[in-house]
C-alpha cells in the first residue's frame, strides 16, 4: 500500500525515528531557528517506483548530541563528537528506508544508495519537491527534504 | 566463554549501537569481529570461528544480500547463523532472505530487547 508524498508523511517517518532511535522529540515548525555553527548535510539516493535523493542537513551540534544518544555517552565526550557525522548519515539511512516503505508501499523494491555526509558553511536555499522543518528537542533545526531526479508526466 | 560475533555494517555507529545492544542483552562476547561489507565479513568468516553474524544489507562494495547468497551457494547458513538488521522493508527481500537460510530479520531501528529475545531463541542455552 503506498502513499502520496507530502510534507505529513516526512514529518511522521521522520519524527519516530528521532524518537524510537535517538530520544528526540521533534516538532514541526515554520518558524525555523536560525542556523548556528556548522552545518552538516546528508544525502541518500533511492531508486523505487520513484527516483531521488533523499537530503537532511541540521547542525554539528545536532549530530554530536545525536551520536550521543546513540552510543549512549555524554555529548561531552570525544567519542560522541567523533561520530557527529555517521550518526547523521545512520539517521538519514533509518529515515530515508522507513519513508520510501511508507511512501511506495512495502511491497515494492525500492534500493537506498549509500548515506554522503559533509560539512558545509550555509545550506542550499534550492527548494526540494517535498521538505519539512523540524525543532528537536526544542533546541536544533533539523531540515529533511525529498528532491525527486525526474517530473511526473502530466 | 562468550560469544564469538561478528558486526557487518559500512557504519560505525550502527556496530557500536548492536555491540552495546548484546551487552545490554547480557550476551558477554568473547571476541568481536567487525566489518565494512559482505567482502570483508566472509573473509572474517573464512579466517574466525564466528557463532553469530549480525548483518546490515545495504553496504558498498558487497552487500548484505550478496554475502548471504554467497554463504547459501558455500553451504554455511544452515550452520553459521546470520540476522540481519537493516532499513530494508520490502517483504519480498525479506522473504528470499529468510528462504536463503538467514535466522532472523529487525528493522532499524531495533530495540535491543528485540535482539535481545532473537539470540535469546537461537541461544537458549547460552554461548555455544
Amino acid at each position: 500500500m503506498s502513499a502520496a508524498l507530502s510534507p505529513s508523511l516526512l514529518l511522521g517517518t521522520t519524527s519516530a525515528i528521532l524518537e524510537d532511535a535517538a530520544f528526540f522529540f521533534s516538532e514541526r515548525t515554520d518558524t525555523p531557528l536560525p542556523w548556528a555553527g556548522q552545518l552538516l548535510e546528508a544525502k541518500l539516493s533511492f531508486i523505487g517506483p520513484r527516483k531521488g535523493t533523499m537530503r537532511l542537513v541540521t547542525t554539528t551540534a545536532f549530530g554530536v548530541e545525536l551520536a550521543a544518544n546513540l552510543l549512549g555517552l555524554a555529548p561531552s565526550d570525544a567519542d560522541a563528537a567523533a561520530h557527529a557525522r555517521a550518526a547523521v548519515g545512520e539517521l538519514l539511512n533509518m529515515v530515508c528506508g522507513a519513508f520510501v516503505a511508507e511512501w511506495f508501499g512495502a511491497d515494492q523494491v525500492c534500493q537506498l544508495g549509500i548515506p554522503v555526509v559533509r560539512a558545509i558553511p550555509h545550506p542550499d536555499d534550492a527548494p526540494g519537491d517535498c521538505s519539512i522543518c523540524l525543532i528537536a528537542d526544542e533546541r536544533h533545526r533539523v531540515e529533511v527534504e525529498i528532491i525527486l531526479d525526474e517530473v511526473p508526466r502530466p | 566463554m562468550g560469544y564469538r560475533i561478528l558486526i557487518v555494517d559500512d557504519s560505525p555507529v550502527m556496530r557500536r549501537i548492536v555491540a552495546r545492544a548484546l551487552a545490554a542483552g547480557g550476551f558477554e562476547a568473547s571476541t568481536t569481529h567487525c566489518a565494512e561489507n559482505g567482502r570483508e565479513a566472509l573473509a572474517v568468516l573464512a579466517a574466525h570461528p564466528i557463532d553469530i553474524v549480525f548483518a546490515d544489507i545495504n553496504m558498498p562494495e558487497m552487500s548484505g544480500m550478496e554475502m548471504v547468497e554467497k554463504m547459501a551457494a558455500d553451504g554455511q547458513l544452515p550452520t553459521q547463523p546470520v540476522i540481519i538488521l537493516s532499513t530494508e522493508r520490502n517483504a519480498e527481500r525479506i522473504d528470499r532472505l529468510r528462504a536463503l537460510g538467514v535466522r532472523a530479520y529487525l528493522k532499524k531501528p531495533f530495540k535491543p530487547e528485540d535482539l535481545k529475545k532473537v539470540v535469546s531463541a537461537l541461544f537458549p542455552l547460552g554461548a555455544p
